[in-house]
């Protein structure tokens, strides 16, 4: 059924009875055209372009758990396209034009806020980098702009411009980045999939995957063995071990994210802000509970779940930007476990096994891309070779040398 | 060239029982081998750069 204003008021006035199942739940069939590993954003998103685009409706997105409650549930809501390097660049760029388009298209209030992302910088080095990184975007044509110190304080007043270690210089401004509603995008994806005919199978973990003669055929799971044409991996966190399941080895570390939501406040944080003297992003959700994270713990982990030195580092540099948020009360912190890739930039690419596709290696910085890795992932199933806006974005980079370094930090996963 | 590559980016990165490095940098700055299990987060052995630790049985 079409959500809109019109039966928003019908249903109400029914007493509500009248809605439907947003998805199905329906059992594995014996075989699929494209199974699809891993029921997050990025898995139902190419799910949806696999059939959008491609008309390839045969498929199954496999969910171990219960859909979007992994990194998609998990993240600081951000997106935005403001990278340096033009093949990471064009690509996020995509996906903030799926993202205007998203709501319409899929018939789901998603809440695609596009308030703006400032990145602010405290020295000169700082501002030649955000200079740098801006003209790269605008030669792209991509909106970018930079703002002197006053400007900062005339849009955020509550940000401590004239701190006395980290004096505010200004900022790198995309007006067109903002946030999204991350749990609305995971049900929004697979309600517009399930209607195309995909069946969304949840509590339904893979075990093993099959290769006969270099070329996968379907996979081993908790609810039985299904068999496939194709295989395309959306398990950030986990591809390391779906990999190995195909024989395929991948440049991949495992690790936690940490991220925060305080108590509910009335509105004071407008924007996306990002400083630029530590690891430190916030931005206040719709409920008024500020959103808002830092770096990586910095070690391997599964667990979905970081150690107290983040936290008090993460909070220090919060109140160091914005000495207002000293009176606020934590609500809530957690985990998530991320693909850290080598050189910081993801992975969506064909694999060495005939038929076996991936979008992995997102770092922390996944959410963002979830239209765009949907889309590229389900091109490059479709015709089984890279879309040119993934076609940098190739597993073997490492071994041609043609790495996406775009922090320039070299290759340390824990470091990008 | 291949064998460089292997070394320099592929990972087993278990879900398991984990080797890594460790450094007293707060201390006497040796470099620590440590198995770690990375779901549970238990130290299970560690010992000096030169140390063979056993990798217990999954």
């Amino acid at each position: 059924m079409r959500y809109s204003g019109f039966t928003l008021l019908k249903e109400a006035l029914r007493g509500n009875r009248g809605w439907k199942p947003a998805w199905r739940d329906p059992a594995p069939k014996p075989y699929y055209d494209v199974i699809v590993i891993g029921g997050g954003g990025h898995g139902l998103a190419t799910a949806y372009y696999l059939a959008r685009e491609h008309g390839i409706t045969n498929v199954a997105v496999l969910e171990k758990g219960p859909i979007g409650l992994g990194n998609t549930g998990r993240n600081t809501t951000i997106v935005r396209s403001n990278y340096l390097l033009p093949h990471n660049h064009n690509f996020f760029e995509w996906s903030l034009k799926l993202w205007e388009g998203l709501e319409q298209d899929i018939n789901f209030n998603a809440m695609v806020s596009q308030r703006g992302v400032l990145n602010l910088f405290h020295n000169e080095g700082g501002r030649n980098a955000a200079a740098r990184r801006g003209n790269a975007m605008r030669l792209s044509g991509i909106d970018a702009e930079l703002l002197d110190r006053e400007q900062v304080r005339a849009m955020c007043p509550l940000i401590d411009i004239d701190n006395g270690r980290f004096p505010v210089m200004g900022a790198l401004l995309q007006r067109r980045g903002g946030t999204v509603r991350h749990d609305a995008v995971a049900w929004g994806y697979a309600r517009a999939a399930d209607a195309r005919g995909i069946d969304i199978i949840q509590h339904c973990e893979v075990t093993g995957i099959d290769v006969v003669d270099g070329r996968v055929c379907g996979v081993q799971t908790s609810r039985g063995p299904i068999r496939a044409g194709k295989i395309g991996l959306a398990v950030a966190g986990n591809t390391s071990r779906l990999a190995q399941m195909a024989g395929v080895d991948v440049p991949i570390e495992s690790h936690v994210l940490q991220a925060f939501v305080s108590e509910s406040v009335k509105p004071l944080v407008d924007q996306v802000i990002t400083f630029g003297a530590g690891h430190f992003y916030i931005s206040q959700s719709d409920k008024g509970g500020l959103v808002f994270g830092g770096g990586l713990d910095g070690w391997n982990t599964y667990a979905q779940r970081g150690n107290l030195p983040v936290v008090d580092h993460v909070w220090a540099a919060g109140i160091a930007m914005m000495p207002c948020l000293s009176r606020l009360r934590g609500l809530r912190q957690w985990g998530g476990v991320m693909d850290m890739s080598f050189d910081g930039s993801p992975i969506i690419s064909t694999t060495p096994v005939g038929g076996l596709y991936m979008t992995a290696g997102w770092c922390y910085g996944g959410f963002k891309a979830t239209p765009a890795s949907g889309w590229c992932h389900a091109w490059t199933i479709a015709n089984d070779a890279p879309h040119r806006l993934n076609e940098a974005h190739r597993l073997d980079r490492f071994q041609t040398g043609h790495l996406l370094d775009e922090r320039g930090n070299g290759p340390y996963p824990w470091m990008q | 060239m291949e064998a460089f590559h292997d070394y320099v980016y592929l990972r087993a990165n278990p879900r398991g029982w984990h080797l890594e490095w460790w450094h007293h940098s707060g201390g006497c700055r040796q470099f620590l081998k440590v198995l770690r299990h990375t779901m549970t987060h238990e130290v299970r052995a560690v010992g000096l750069a030169t140390a063979q630790l056993e990798m217990p049985p999954e």
